[in-house]
């Protein structure tokens, strides 16, 4: 076997990688793979909404006429257009525009606090109604087999999801502090980028599991 | 200033595609409504992963993750749906018998059926 | 050029004399402290998890009862299962070796992440306290699986025990994420993936299925924690829900866990094998090869542990034949090992000594699992003792000697001390013969008829079960040694020099123990590694100051 070229060293006086840019390959390449593992988690949600559905189909094809569909509708509204605030933060910061991304970042947290309260109005609705999860349930309109699966299901996953929208928020906040007190400029934004990478699988998750609890 | 033009164009996409979703499901077409929601869902995803979530910009290392993570949701959704389609009925939920906790069930319980005596069609 | 001569001496300045005090440790961001905290750790869960495992075999010493009565025995078990299986098992090669050894096999200063790698530590120290203290304290009976519906109408408190595996497996997902992320971007320039030492594809592959199959786990726990909570009611069949759904989930994490130790294992195995046989790897693109294969194909077979739970036929055809396919990859390795061995020149030292165990019980372990993968004969089986031999062979068996070889072939590279030769060779086949005087007779058990999780048996299985205990005793007692010739070691040890074994890895080419930048002057990696055809090419690496 013809021997090998010897490799190029390492540069260990670099410290620890060789420049920003291969710092950035990392840091996106890491977040990444948390979105992968966010996603296989709700994955594990998702394969139990298909099981049931299949196993019920009537019931959870009846479901969403007593679902607030309106409010989750306009929910997807909110935090679709929270996500592309977020998007032009970043279109800002790479145009060296500090004040102006803040502010697009602040205004995304508080659709993110305007989404809350709309679940909330519709969590509330649903108690109301005795629509609660498994052993609780006690919904007389909509009272046949699976018809407590699907909200048992509906408040898990919505459930779920609101923690992560809590945490985006927090994400956001303090991405906003940091981008209006200016640590972050033309060619240091990666936190922002990942931050903002963050509260679009936030988006995501919601854009699917939207379209299957409220419309079809 | 075209980087906040493009995301503004893929942004309104994103919206004209949401108000196009909740229309078409207003026509109430069943299975089919299912599907066409999901490929709405699925190309705002796809738009929101390449153009917000910087994927445009990035080859290799994210696009293999990110691609290798739906192989694994189309494998456990997939398969579980294999096994459950082929199951007997009585072992998918709810059961043969009516659960004791379950909204909705009749209100006469089913009894078991008498079970055949062995040796009459039982091997 | 430098070839060490008789007398090596310990490098003046290494990782763990560079900084002092017990604060430097906790606050490390060096992957190598970072490793041989883990190892701390790790055998203290393995103490815990060992000793009562030889509870369990001293109760079985006797029919009826011996030393505890029926449920301290589930309470027992569960606590054996869950210990070895989420706090030892799953971490062990990864967390220790991993870290140690796999930014020094690929030339980096660190692994890509360093806080992050602290913070897998303490997540996991804080869940496995978690989970520790919840089982002794709320004496959980369900078995390792907390299988529905009986976890969630025990008694017993299951909810503290759902979070601390809960918590461990975000340490887990953690360090998976930190290693996949430093080989891409880490690797010293010019190293392509087909010139990575074949450890580093093991840890790499068993970084893939950590990251995706865990939140499936962490999911399904949650959904039982809130099940005993709230009654959501999605695996309880009294409310319609499927509890063979909450094993689908399960065991999309579980099944694959196997591999998450098996693999790094066979990492260990690859590298050891081609030390002491002084030659190349047959085929080094077969070992690689089959690691990515058995880690997607595991992904594919978790149904064959529901064959008797209601599962669907298709579904038990299906899960019966994808499961096979992993043999076949096993195979592949097992063949390359073994056709590497042949005509090498063998060193029969301590770490391959464990490397014949392991391709041995491997060997076993594998066949016996093609035999319960069969339907049919997985209805006679099923829940014996002949499913607790196979998994043992494959999980102790296999994951643990391997685990033994690494801390012997690696144990000069991470203290810079040599331990008892002849003492460890006794030890491992002491260990060896131990580990097949129990487990043996289990198969044998199994295949009588012999339920697992049971505290009591028939008179005429005794025999079997006295051979097994005593089996367990020479395992424990083996271990016994080794922990004492190794802390004896630890300070009064032969000095080991660079290199002890005259092995071509990449992780040899620093100091022993390495400095705390892992190299002094940039390494430069002349040959494939695992190369031994060439042995006048030398690593050209700076020296110590």
């Amino acid at each position: 076997m013809r021997p090998e070229a010897s490799l190029p060293p390492v540069v260990p006086q670099a410290g620890h990688f060789g420049d920003e840019a291969s710092r950035q390959d990392a840091a996106h390449l890491g977040m990444w793979i948390f979105i992968a593992s966010e996603v296989m988690l709700f994955t594990a949600l998702f394969t139990a909404y298909a099981f049931y559905r299949y196993a019920y189909p009537d019931a959870f094809h009846q479901g969403r006429l007593h679902m607030e569909v309106g409010l989750g509708t306009l929910n997807t509204y909110v935090l679709v257009t929270s996500s592309i605030l977020v998007a032009l933060a970043i279109s800002a910061v790479r145009a060296g525009r500090d004040l102006r991304a803040g502010g697009l970042l602040l205004g995304a947290l508080a659709l993110g606090v305007v989404f809350l309260f709309i679940k909330g109005a519709e969590y509330t609705q649903h108690a109301h109604d005795g629509a609660l999860p498994g052993a609780w349930y006690d919904f007389e309109a909509f009272s046949m087999p699976g018809a407590s699966l699907f909200f048992t299901l509906y408040w898990v996953m919505t459930g779920v999801h609101a923690v992560h929208v809590l945490v985006g928020m927090g994400v956001l906040s303090t991405l906003a502090v940091r981008a209006l007190s200016g640590h972050f400029s033309v060619a240091y934004h990666t936190p922002l980028e990942l931050g903002g990478m963050y509260w679009h699988l936030v988006d995501i998750v919601w854009l699917f599991l939207w379209p299957l609890l409220y419309l079809a | 200033m075209a980087g906040s033009l493009k995301m503004l164009g893929v942004g309104l996409g994103l919206l004209v595609l949401t108000t196009l979703s909740f229309a078409l499901s207003r026509l109430h077409t069943g299975t089919l409504g299912l599907v066409v929601a999901l490929v709405i869902a699925a190309a705002k995803v796809g738009l929101i992963a390449f153009f917000y979530m910087h994927l445009s910009e990035r080859q290799g290392g994210p696009r293999l993750v990110i691609a290798t993570a739906f192989v694994f949701v189309a494998i456990l959704m997939g398969l579980v749906l294999v096994e459950a389609g082929d199951r007997a009925a009585p072992t998918m939920p709810p059961g043969p018998f009516q659960p004791l906790l379950l909204p909705g069930r009749s209100t006469v319980p089913k009894v078991a059926p008498p079970r055949a005596s062995p040796g009459e069609g039982s091997p | 050029m430098s070839f060490e001569v008789a007398e090596p001496a310990m490098p003046r300045e290494h990782y763990l004399n560079a900084r002092r005090g017990a604060w430097s440790w906790l606050t490390t961001h060096d992957h190598k402290r970072i490793g041989v905290m883990f190892l701390v750790a790790l055998l203290c869960t393995f103490l815990l998890g060992g000793m009562f495992a030889l509870a369990l075999r001293l109760e079985l010493l006797t029919p009826g009862e011996t030393v505890m009565g029926r449920l301290a025995y589930n309470r027992a078990f569960t606590l054996h299962g869950v210990i070895m299986v989420w706090l030892f098992l799953i971490p062990s090669i990864p967390t220790t070796f991993g870290n140690f050894l796999l930014p020094l096999m690929i030339g980096a200063r660190d692994v890509a992440f360093p806080r992050l790698n602290l913070a897998s530590f303490y997540l996991f120290v804080v869940g496995a306290v978690m989970t520790v203290w919840a089982i002794l304290e709320g004496g959980v009976d369900t078995g390792w699986t907390f299988y529905t519906p009986y976890s969630t109408a025990t008694g017993t408190d299951v909810l503290p025990v759902l979070m601390g595996v809960f918590v461990v497996g975000f340490s887990t997902i953690l360090s998976g994420l930190n290693f996949i992320t430093t080989v891409h971007t880490m690797r010293a320039p010019g190293m392509g993936w087909m010139r990575l030492p074949l450890f580093v594809w093991a840890i790499y592959g068993t970084s893939i299925i950590q990251v995706l199959a865990t939140p499936v786990l962490g999911m399904v726990l949650l959904l039982v924690a809130l099940e005993r909570v709230v009654g959501v009611g999605l695996f309880d069949p009294a409310r319609g829900g499927d509890p063979l759904l909450y094993q689908h989930l399960f065991w999309f994490y579980s099944h694959p866990a196997v591999y998450i130790m098996i693999l790094p294992g066979m990492g260990v195995i690859s590298e050891a094998v081609s030390a002491f046989c002084r030659k190349n790897p047959i085929s080094y693109r077969v070992l690689v090869w089959s690691t990515v294969g058995i880690a997607f194909v595991g992904f594919l077979t978790w149904g064959h542990h529901m064959f008797v739970s209601g599962q669907s036929v298709l579904g038990a055809g299906t899960f019966s034949i994808l499961s096979m396919l992993v043999a076949i990859f096993t195979a592949l390795k097992i063949f390359t090992w073994t056709s590497t061995m042949y005509r090498g020149s063998i060193w029969m030292c301590t770490p391959f000594t464990y490397v014949l165990g392991f391709i041995f019980l491997l060997f076993f372990g594998g066949m016996s699992g093609v035999a319960v993968a069969v339907t049919s004969a997985d209805l006679h089986w099923h829940d014996t003792y002949f499913v607790v031999a196979h998994f043992h062979f494959i999980m102790v068996g296999a994951s643990l000697m391997a685990f033994l070889a690494g801390l012997h072939y690696w144990f000069p590279k991470m203290f810079g001390r040599c331990y008892p030769e002849g003492l460890g060779v006794g030890t491992a086949v002491l260990i060896i013969f131990g580990f097949i005087t129990t487990f043996l007779p289990q198969f044998l058990l199994g295949n009588m008829g012999m339920p697992r999780r049971y505290a009591d048996y028939p008179e005429h299985f005794q025999p079997l079960h006295v051979a097994s205990t005593a089996g367990a005793s020479l395992l424990g007692f083996g271990f016994l040694i080794i922990a004492a010739y190794l802390g004896w070691s630890l300070r009064h040890g032969r000095v080991a020099g660079r290199n002890p074994w005259g092995s071509r890895g990449y992780e040899w080419h620093s100091d022993s123990p390495p400095p705390e930048a892992n190299f002094h002057e940039p390494p430069v990696f002349p040959y494939r590694p695992h190369d031994y055809s060439r042995p006048d090419l030398q690593p050209e690496v700076g020296h110590a100051a």
